[in-house]
């Protein structure tokens, strides 16, 4: 009987068992309840947890959800939108707090400093991010600096770098596979 | 088949990926090849994972130049490169601290987690929208005259005559629509929130910046007059479909052919009437017309179709039809004549 439940929890979050055809709605109530719980571990307020879990679904219809490939790639790709959308909201929980919205005493109890560990990890991050970029060529991290941080468009870059636009369009792409390997796995 | 799927048979779903968000970027992308993209999107949720993860790289580079050792490069990037050994600033990495402000990374919030058992949803698709917690939508309308309009985060609109928007003002997302006719906006930067005005056919994010949409019918228009908009056509729930604009620059939609094209405009005279004003810079006589009767409680017309070909310049106050058109028989070699209620405008 415990042996039943746990093989059950485990179809669920491991998502192992995907592979026969799902209908949408099957789909959308297998994995709501893992989503929100993921997503509540990246997000304070339980509402944008459950606005992201609409979205995502949403985005997973819009990507045409069908049965002709196996509900785990599905999982993996609402996982991955959920994440994406969960980071761009989660960079404005943080300014909010950086703004000082929170009374000191609410600040003090609920400490905004990182521990020791993930102070850690963002250090390591940091570092690996530092290191692909610096690990561009000039030309490839200057195209990629001038389109990804001043949003520059092709044609303004083309200008300042002496080169076509067809030339920025293979240094950003190059930039991006560059980056993939040196950034790739990064949670 | 277009530059970016030739010869990438067999290679993995990311490098595709990888080539077409540098390509989407490119003012050289074709509408069909936007089209290529979006059926290979569409494909196998393979490619939609590859490209999405392609898109989270792209994002999580993100506030580079507020790091130490960047930050230099950052500037640099910016110099031409007439001189082509332009000194990078070569710093060792291992020699820096850890005092830098760090680059944004992913998300990992050290925040509270309110576990709140949620209501298990049985029905699926439009009842999510019922659930969305949702912030006030306000209505606001122009008829007679030109309004202006404060948001409750800064930001301010100009109505148009004949012009209503709604604005909602979320935590994510400042969603305004504008349901017809003309708004100019001058939105408040709060890069954690984007703007977005939904026009019906055309979505415009704005990211802290001026512009003028306007909505008549199926027909869209966007002029950007400083900072920065993309521009996504609705339908498009990826946002793969986007264009950028350049401050003066407009882009507008044509239904029949469901494009948008961009051109290097006067947006001074495109949003002259927010100023009480209509600039005309050699514009059709019959167009300039129109534009001055849209404000005014005296109508003018034209006598004969052949009038065409004449073009005005020059500033007009608005609501004053009758001063225009004394002020076109000044410059124009024409004379008027009231006629039922009318001022009708003839050869002189």
């Amino acid at each position: 009987m415990g042996n039943r439940v746990r093989l059950a929890n485990s179809a669920e979050d491991l998502g192992d068992a995907g592979t026969e055809p799902q209908t949408f709605e099957v789909f959308f109530i297998e994995h709501r309840r893992a989503l929100s719980s993921y997503l509540r571990r990246r997000m304070a307020n339980e509402a944008d947890v459950q606005e992201v879990v609409q979205e995502s679904y949403a985005r997973i219809l819009s990507y045409g959800y069908g049965c002709s490939r196996p509900p785990v790639v599905w999982k993996a790709l609402l996982y991955r939108i959920a994440t994406n959308l969960a980071y761009s909201r989660g960079r404005m929980d943080r300014a909010r707090n950086q703004a000082g919205h929170l009374p000191l005493e609410d600040v003090e109890l609920v400490s905004e400093a990182p521990c020791q560990e993930r102070m850690v990890s963002a250090h390591q991050e940091l570092r690996i991010v530092r290191q692909a970029i610096l690990g561009l060529s000039p030309k490839c991290r200057k195209v990629f600096l001038l389109s990804r941080t001043h949003r520059k468009t092709y044609p303004e870059i083309a200008e300042i770098c002496g080169i076509s636009v067809k030339m920025v369009e293979k240094h950003i792409s190059r930039a991006l596979a560059s980056l993939r390997r040196e950034l790739g796995g990064r949670p | 088949m277009s530059g970016v799927l030739e010869g990438m048979d067999g290679i993995a779903p990311v490098d595709v990926a990888e080539r077409w968000h540098a390509r989407l970027m490119s003012p050289e992308c074709t509408l069909a090849e936007r089209e290529e993209f979006e059926a290979w999107l569409g494909q196998s949720p393979e490619n939609a994972l590859a490209f999405e993860e392609t898109r989270a790289l792209w994002a999580s580079l993100d506030g580079l130049e507020d790091d130490a050792v960047l930050g230099p490069h950052v500037t640099a990037a910016l110099a031409p490169d007439a001189d082509s050994f332009m000194a990078q600033p070569m710093q060792a990495v291992g020699a820096m601290g850890w005092r830098s402000r760090p680059v944004r990374t992913r998300a990992r919030l050290p925040l509270g987690v309110g576990i709140a058992a949620a209501v298990a949803l049985t029905l699926v698709g439009v009842l999510w929208l019922a659930f969305r917690p949702k912030a006030p939508v306000e209505t606001y309308v122009a008829s007679g005259t030109i309004e202006s309009v404060r948001l409750s985060d800064g930001s301010s609109v100009q109505l148009d005559l004949q012009t209503s928007i709604t604005a909602q003002l979320g935590n994510a997302r400042r969603d305004i629509e504008l349901r017809r006719g003309r708004a100019l906006f001058d939105v408040a930067r709060d890069p954690g929130r984007p703007f977005v005005v939904d026009a019906g056919i055309g979505r415009v994010t704005a990211l802290g910046t001026r512009f003028q949409v306007w909505r008549s019918g199926e027909r869209v228009s966007v002029t950007l007059l400083q900072g920065m908009v993309s521009i996504a056509t609705v339908g498009d729930s990826n946002g793969a479909r986007s264009l950028r604009l350049s401050p003066g620059q407009t882009a507008s939609y044509a239904p029949q052919t469901r494009s948008w094209t961009v051109e290097a405009t006067d947006a001074e005279v495109l949003t002259s009437w927010s100023q009480g004003f209509l600039v005309f810079r050699a514009t059709p006589l019959r167009r300039a017309l129109a534009e001055i009767n849209r404000y005014s409680n005296v109508q003018l017309s034209l006598a004969d179709p052949g009038m065409d070909s004449l073009v005005v310049s020059g500033s007009f106050k608005l609501g004053d039809g009758q001063a225009a058109a004394e002020a076109l028989t000044h410059a124009l070699p024409v004379k008027t004549a009231m006629r039922g209620g009318k001022i009708v405008i003839s050869r002189r």
